[in-house]
């Protein structure tokens, strides 16, 4: 149990030449906003500029150039903190590098922005933490552990590198390649590598867990019990189980030409009431479940990180039915700063204990209302 | 053709060095061909100068006029100690220190299977040659910390070590005179890793 001690919020978000929006910049309150007019208009865009702040990546898995306004080099995003005063920005060419800033001065390198704006995004694409394969559900957690734990971020993204240059070597040796001597050199700096993004990943699923059963109990009236857990492909726990695992595989590694050993394998599962939500949980168990494990994130955040994120919502609402839609805004009222997109705010306004700070979006501009 | 033909060829020629790409290619021939022609061929003799009388130092491998270079026939240098590392540059960042007195190694890359280098596209052999005489006690391997500067440490430990020469790797860690608060989380990580007892 942590004690909060930071709640950051923005104060502004500012896009330039970024997907529909020509330029805009929106004046964001500390607690909760709603983004709300019809499809097509840009509402997620905005919600996607926020989140490439908090993680340089686009919740819908968009490439650069997919984010840069028609005919333009370059989009821009960048935000300042409501306490601090302080800008970060990303700047998003369609070709060759992003650059990411804090203030006047440009950062290293781009993964250095993530985890200034710890945030945590919900949108109907999540329900491929059931739906979808175990590289989607790996995603999720890297891109949450990146955020709480830059430590994190450095080792996966280590692991992943190492992981393509032994790959490499397996495929030079069976293509028949002499002289690959080197396959031990990278199996003994790749064992540590992995062991470190095995248990980072264990130990956050292991401290989720608790909060999604609390989440789930909450939504689904305690009907059934979640239960999340992260599940390796292998047995492999300590640097040196990795390290006789991949000597030990050799063989079949070089006919797959692949690593066959290792966290890239490995997987989260859902299960309700001990059984599958993947195989047997219906559409509406599904959708409380990933529900729950995002709400478990928040709290997770809160609690134990001792930070309250910014929570996006996008387009999740009308998904809900009314009594669902009441918790999770009452939750997220209780929360920090919270951003919401929908189609149409009449239709939600009674859901609503406080009204939030609404914005119209028509065709990449912000009416406020 | 766009560019008359020797123009056009000058500009193929600079595309192919490191770092350049066709818009600065096309400004550095441009530039060339507004010098005087005294300098012009200034700047062509030394590049063919270079090219001829630079080699490969028999001992460490670094670039030298010589048979040998300065570091490797200096008697006062100690052969006992060799520090390895990737790139000919290093060896001067490392000289600017004024500290180590032994005498280096140049592997001329680090393994890197994805770009097609690995163990033979090094001067590892030399390295092996170098220790066989047996006077040799200290290896001192210097490649940066990447994944790829840390396997081909790795690499040479395993090579060596049955060799009965001490290996040793650089420390990492926080950079001196820096900030906790400005230093990036890699750096950070490693300098806790292997922090030491004071």
């Amino acid at each position: 149990m942590h004690s909060v001690v930071s709640k950051p919020a923005l104060a502004t978000i500012a896009l330039k030449r970024f997907r529909n929006y020509g330029e805009a910049r929106v004046e964001l309150s500390p607690k909760l906003n709603l983004i709300w007019g019809a499809n097509g208009q840009g509402k997620s865009n905005l919600l996607e500029a926020i989140y490439l702040l908090a993680s340089t990546r686009s919740f819908r898995g968009a490439a650069s150039n997919e984010l840069v306004q028609y005919g333009a080099d370059a989009a821009e995003v960048s935000a300042v903190f409501a306490d601090s005063g302080q800008e970060i920005g990303l700047i998003l060419p369609t070709r060759g590098r992003r650059t990411a800033r804090v203030g006047a001065t440009n950062l290293p390198r781009v993964q250095d922005l993530i985890g200034r704006l710890p945030s945590v995004c919900f949108s109907t694409l999540d329900m491929v933490l059931v739906t979808g394969e175990p590289n989607d559900r790996r995603r999720f957690l890297d891109n949450d552990l990146s955020q709480i734990n830059a430590g994190y971020l450095a080792a996966i993204l280590e692991y992943r590198r190492l992981l393509k240059q032994r790959n490499a070597v397996l495929k030079a040796l069976k293509e028949g390649g002499s002289g690959r001597q080197d396959l031990e050199a990278w199996n003994l700096r790749m064992a540590p590598s992995a062991a470190r993004v095995r248990r980072l990943r264990t130990e956050y699923v292991m401290s989720l867990s608790p909060f999604a059963a609390e989440e789930h109990a909450r939504l689904s009236g305690g009907a059934e019990d979640l239960q999340i857990r992260y599940r390796p492909g292998d047995d492999c726990v300590e640097e040196k189980d990795f390290l006789d695992a991949f000597r030990i595989s050799f063989h079949r590694d070089l006919i797959l030409g692949a690593t066959s050993i290792g966290p890239h394998r490995d997987d989260l599962v859902l299960e309700l009431s001990g059984r599958s939500a993947a195989k047997f949980g219906s559409q509406g168990q599904q959708r409380t479940a990933v529900l729950a494990v995002k709400l478990a994130q928040v709290k997770h955040w809160i609690r134990d990180v001792g930070v309250i994120p910014l929570v996006l919502l996008d387009d999740i609402l009308s998904d809900l039915d009314s009594s669902r839609r009441h918790q999770v805004l009452e939750g997220a009222a209780q929360y920090g700063q919270v951003v919401i997109t929908c189609t149409d705010y009449h239709a939600v306004e009674s859901d609503f204990s406080e009204p939030p700070a609404r914005y119209k979006i028509d065709a990449g501009r912000v009416i406020e209302t | 053709m766009l560019f008359a033909r020797p123009l056009a060829n000058l500009i193929a020629q600079l595309e192919r060095l490191p770092g350049v790409g066709p818009k600065s290619a096309q400004r550095l021939a441009f530039w060339i061909l507004r010098q005087p022609e005294d300098d012009v061929l200034r700047l062509a003799a030394s590049l063919t100068d270079a090219r001829s009388k630079i080699g490969f130092c028999k001992r460490c491998q670094g670039f030298s006029e010589a048979e040998y270079c300065e570091i490797c026939s200096d008697a006062r240098r100690e052969p006992s100690m060799i520090c390895v590392v990737a790139e000919p540059k290093d060896v001067a960042s490392v000289e600017r220190l004024n500290e180590f007195r032994g005498t280096y190694h140049v592997l001329h890359g680090v393994l890197s299977p994805l770009d097609g280098i690995g163990p033979d596209q090094l001067k590892l052999r030399e390295l092996t040659h170098r220790i066989a005489g047996g006077a040799v006690t200290e290896i001192i391997v210097a490649t940066n910390p990447t994944v790829e500067g840390d396997t081909t440490a790795l690499y040479i430990a395993q090579l060596l070590k049955p060799l009965g020469v001490r290996v040793t790797r650089l420390a990492h860690g926080m950079p001196v005179g820096g900030d906790l608060d400005f230093a990036d989380q890699a750096t950070l990580l490693s300098a806790f890793e292997y922090r030491r007892e004071l």
